[in-house]
């Protein structure tokens, strides 16, 4: 069966030289793009680079898309004219020659590509694996549905109309899937790579399922039939694993914290009664009465930070009454920012970095993201009539259980302030390719490798952080301004994925930050560039309650 | 084995279309069995049944004492399967299309391969995409004969081919077929023209149906065209044998086909239905005469 398996592979190969000549061109071109890195900083066109590397990422996927109707349709299981049929050809050879073929040119060819390019951008073997893996995965789920699409259809033609109405039909179910799942009264734990992971596991069973069952029995419309089971199966593992608790919102992992017994989980008691029919920028509406609160985390820690990334509400009228959940999501997500934020922001994140940076002054300018306090906004939404009824009895307590994420940051490498200056870390490595002195304050350049360009798995605020330090004086100055442009190897589905990025640090001494800090140069002489790095330390769970509607009914 | 292929009322329908009905036959090894029809007779449907392409609705068939439903590439290894449905692969030239075929055939005979490329004048370089259709058919033969199966199934063949090419494919057929080791062919055609020569078993398929298989020579013998001169106008009487088909007066000539003839009876069974025949001529008939014959009695029943 291997020789069988062999001989087919190679024939298949030598059937479509023309397309897979055309194949290796675009994956040279995307490596290319992303080995060269960014070419238009300064251009005025801020997303110039990203635009490029996309398209390029688009048309890699197209073409993954074709190659694999290609091969598989060469040879067709479906219909009674094709040349193997009669030949003496088992039907599980021809499949398994055409999953090799697929698997060989769409997915390990790019992987091993993209994990020789990043060795020699300097990352780690590891960590070029990691960013070949992304690639893998983005190749595998787009292969996944072209062989389930063209497993079923004898032409290009066919499996373009085949495919547009399986995505039409996935969109549909991904839709329906969520408005119920914002329905639920539950935990919305799961995040974006436990889901991914799970429904690509889905996904290429489907396939492999669906393709082996036409190849084996040749019965299109039962095929069609288990197509359609395949793809729903995969979008309900999006719902079921989604609402899986105690799986971390980002990674998946359910890695335990264990907090100081004097931490501090709380909601704001400044609840606030929104009106229904708030509509959000994704789109949602606000069906049934809301109120908007806030919920955060008060760490007794210098260096560990703790943040709120999942709640479950409900609301009884005493302590001493049982609970009825409510619905809840996320006030960004629904398009109501910040309307209810605590009057004070904790500093956490610039506690946690200062004890890494070991330093006793640390000037972050007001507008920057680690200057924003670590709360979340939330709407805890119920339908009308109840709300009503609840408020017309007097309110009551609104409970929320909370789970919080808890991370510290290291620093992961220190560059000499110097033009040529490199470091490689595991997964990404940077060389500092300019600085420059300016009236106000100093620009560093540097262009850079990685597997993220920052780890949000771990930290939601941006994971990875650039800053200045001067070691011998214990002072670090936090960037300004910047201006980032990046490549990417792929679209980033679970997250910024791989790719080079070329990044203008303005650390200005005389703008607004908290304990400015004169940029000299003597200063300057001793600084170093820091990349500031999260460690994830897990997450645990805890309950918090405030009193709402005391005062009646809101019309 | 006494038949490489058995088919016990088999049946395949598509939708509410009847393909093919209850057929019931048997094709006896070393024999060339031309299975002929009109056009949408059920040929092709019964052709794809026994080469498992279709599943049969109702019934079975056996090939090459596999059922046709199991037939594994044990089996296919010892059959030639050609067709003027089936796609070949374009891209190949004749000799890259030996080259895919070869390592699925243990008994591939190389210089046999060869020879028959000789024979019917292949060029051996030139891509299928840029062939002739004829070529391309004569493509198909050499890698279904070059093995050297014990059954050759090919499905309209002849069609759409050129005299010259037909000629020089009948003739490829025939060689093997009569080779040392005999083959067994089971070819279909809407033709009897084009099967004529090669076939020594005739089946006729009708609206899915088989109305009759046999060998040729016996077909041929017991078939015959009557002409019977009459005394007076001629008039067909009504309560004629069902053997005698397709009777017609003109003048004083009555004419039928008797398909159960017999040299001994024929004089009196026309005389005891006709008293004023002053003579009675019997013409032997083609195939194609047979066949024409039989296809308008067969459209009259309808």
């Amino acid at each position: 069966m291997w020789t069988t398996i062999r001989h087919l592979v190679w024939n298949d190969a030598r059937a479509l030289r023309g397309p897979l000549a055309v194949w290796v061109g675009i994956l040279v071109l995307q490596l290319g793009v992303v080995a060269v890195g960014p070419m238009f900083v300064g251009s005025g066109n801020d997303r110039a680079d990203v635009n490029m590397s996309q398209g390029v990422i688009v048309m890699r996927l197209a073409m993954t898309v074709i190659l694999t109707a290609l091969l598989i349709q060469r040879d067709t299981a479906v219909g009674t004219t094709a040349f193997w049929l009669t030949r003496p050809i088992r039907p599980l050879a021809m499949w398994a020659a055409k999953l090799t073929s697929i698997a060989g040119w769409c997915l390990l060819l790019p992987a091993a590509l993209a994990w020789a390019l990043f060795v020699g951008l300097g990352l780690s073997a590891g960590s070029a694996w990691e960013a070949a893996w992304q690639l893998l995965t983005e190749q595998t789920a787009c292969a996944a549905f072209a062989v389930m699409s063209a497993s079923v259809t004898a032409t290009l033609a066919h499996f373009v109309v085949a495919s547009l109405a399986a995505f039409t039909a996935v969109w549909f179910a991904t839709l329906t899937a969520r408005a119920w799942q914002d329905s639920l009264p539950s935990f919305t734990l799961a995040g974006l790579n436990a889901i991914l992971n799970a429904w690509m596991l889905a996904v290429v069973a489907g396939a492999l399922v669906v393709s082996a069952h036409q190849y084996i029995t040749r019965r299109r419309f039962r095929t069609w039939v288990l197509a359609g089971v395949c793809l729903m199966v995969a979008q309900g593992t999006l719902v079921v694993v989604r609402n899986t608790p105690g799986l971390d919102p980002a990674t998946g992992s359910s890695r335990t914290y264990t907090p100081p017994a004097d931490v501090e989980v709380r909601l704001g008691d400044n609840v606030t009664d929104e009106p229904a029919g708030v509509t959000g920028s994704s789109g949602l509406v606000v069906t049934g009465r809301a109120l908007s609160t806030t919920v955060w985390a008060n760490s007794p820690s210098d260096t560990d930070v703790l943040e709120p990334v999942g709640v479950r509400s409900s609301v009884a009228r005493t302590a001493a009454e049982p609970s009825t959940m409510i619905r809840w999501s996320e006030s960004q997500r629904r398009g109501a920012w910040w309307t209810n934020a605590p009057s004070t922001a904790d500093d956490q994140p610039l506690r946690s970095i200062r004890q890494a940076l070991a330093v006793d002054r640390l000037a972050v300018p007001s507008v920057s993201l680690l200057a924003t306090p670590l709360y979340r906004a939330y709407l805890a939404e119920w339908p009308i009539d109840t709300y009503r009824a609840f408020a017309a009895k007097g309110g009551g307590i609104l409970r929320a259980e909370v789970v919080v994420k808890a991370y510290r940051y290291r620093v992961g490498a220190a560059v000499p302030l110097r033009a040529g200056a490199s470091y490689a870390l595991p997964d990404r490595w940077l060389r500092v390719t300019l600085v420059e002195r300016t009236p106000r304050g100093i620009v560093v350049t540097i262009r850079t490798a990685f597997v993220s360009p920052f780890d949000a798995n771990v930290a939601r605020r941006g994971g990875v952080h650039y800053m200045l330090r001067n070691r011998a004086r214990r002072e670090a100055l936090f960037f300004t301004d910047q201006q980032t442009s990046n490549t990417f190897l792929t679209l980033g589905t679970t997250r910024f994925g791989p790719g080079t990025g070329l990044r203008r640090f303005e650390f200005d001494s005389q703008r607004p930050a908290n304990g400015t800090i004169a940029l000299t140069n003597a200063w300057v002489d001793g600084a170093e560039l820091v990349v500031l790095m999260p460690v994830d330390l897990g997450m645990f769970t805890r309950s918090a309650e405030v009193p709402v509607l005391t005062a009646g009914v809101a019309k | 084995m006494q038949y490489a292929i058995e088919t016990q009322k088999l049946s395949r329908r598509f939708g509410r279309t009847e393909a093919v009905v209850d057929l019931t036959m048997t094709v006896p090894a070393g024999s060339v069995f031309a299975l002929v029809g009109p056009n949408g007779a059920g040929k092709t449907t019964t052709i794809k049944t026994l080469m498992n392409l279709l599943r049969p609705s109702a019934g079975e068939a056996r090939v090459l004492g596999t059922d046709s439903r199991t037939l594994g590439p044990a089996t296919l290894q010892r059959i030639g399967y050609v067709s003027e449905n089936q796609v070949l692969p374009e891209w190949m030239s004749v000799a890259d299309l030996m080259a895919y075929c070869r390592p699925f055939y243990p008994t591939w005979d190389a210089s046999f391969a060869d020879a028959l490329l000789r024979q019917l004048d292949l060029p051996r370089t030139r891509p299928l995409k840029n062939c002739s259709r004829g070529m391309k058919m004569k493509a198909a033969l050499v890698v279904s004969l070059a093995y050297r199966p014990e059954l050759l199934v090919m499905d309209e063949p002849f069609a759409g081919l050129d005299a010259l090419v037909r000629e020089e494919f009948s003739q490829g057929i025939l060689e093997v077929a009569g080779g040392e080791r005999p083959w067994t062919v089971f070819i279909s055609s809407h033709d009897i023209d084009e099967v004529e020569r090669l076939a020594d078993w005739i089946g006729i398929i009708n609206r899915g149906r088989l109305e009759l298989a046999e060998p040729v020579s016996t077909m041929l013998a017991r078939f015959r065209q009557i002409e019977v001169l009459v005394d007076g106008d001629a008039r067909v009487v009504a309560d004629e044998p069902t053997a005698w088909l397709g009777q017609e007066a003109a003048g004083h000539t009555i004419r039928f086909v008797d398909s159960a003839f017999s040299d001994s009876d024929i004089g009196a069974a026309v005389r005891g239905r006709y008293p004023s025949a002053r003579d009675v001529i019997v013409s032997p008939m083609s195939l194609r005469q047979i066949f024409i014959t039989l296809a308008r009695v067969y459209r009259l029943s309808e």
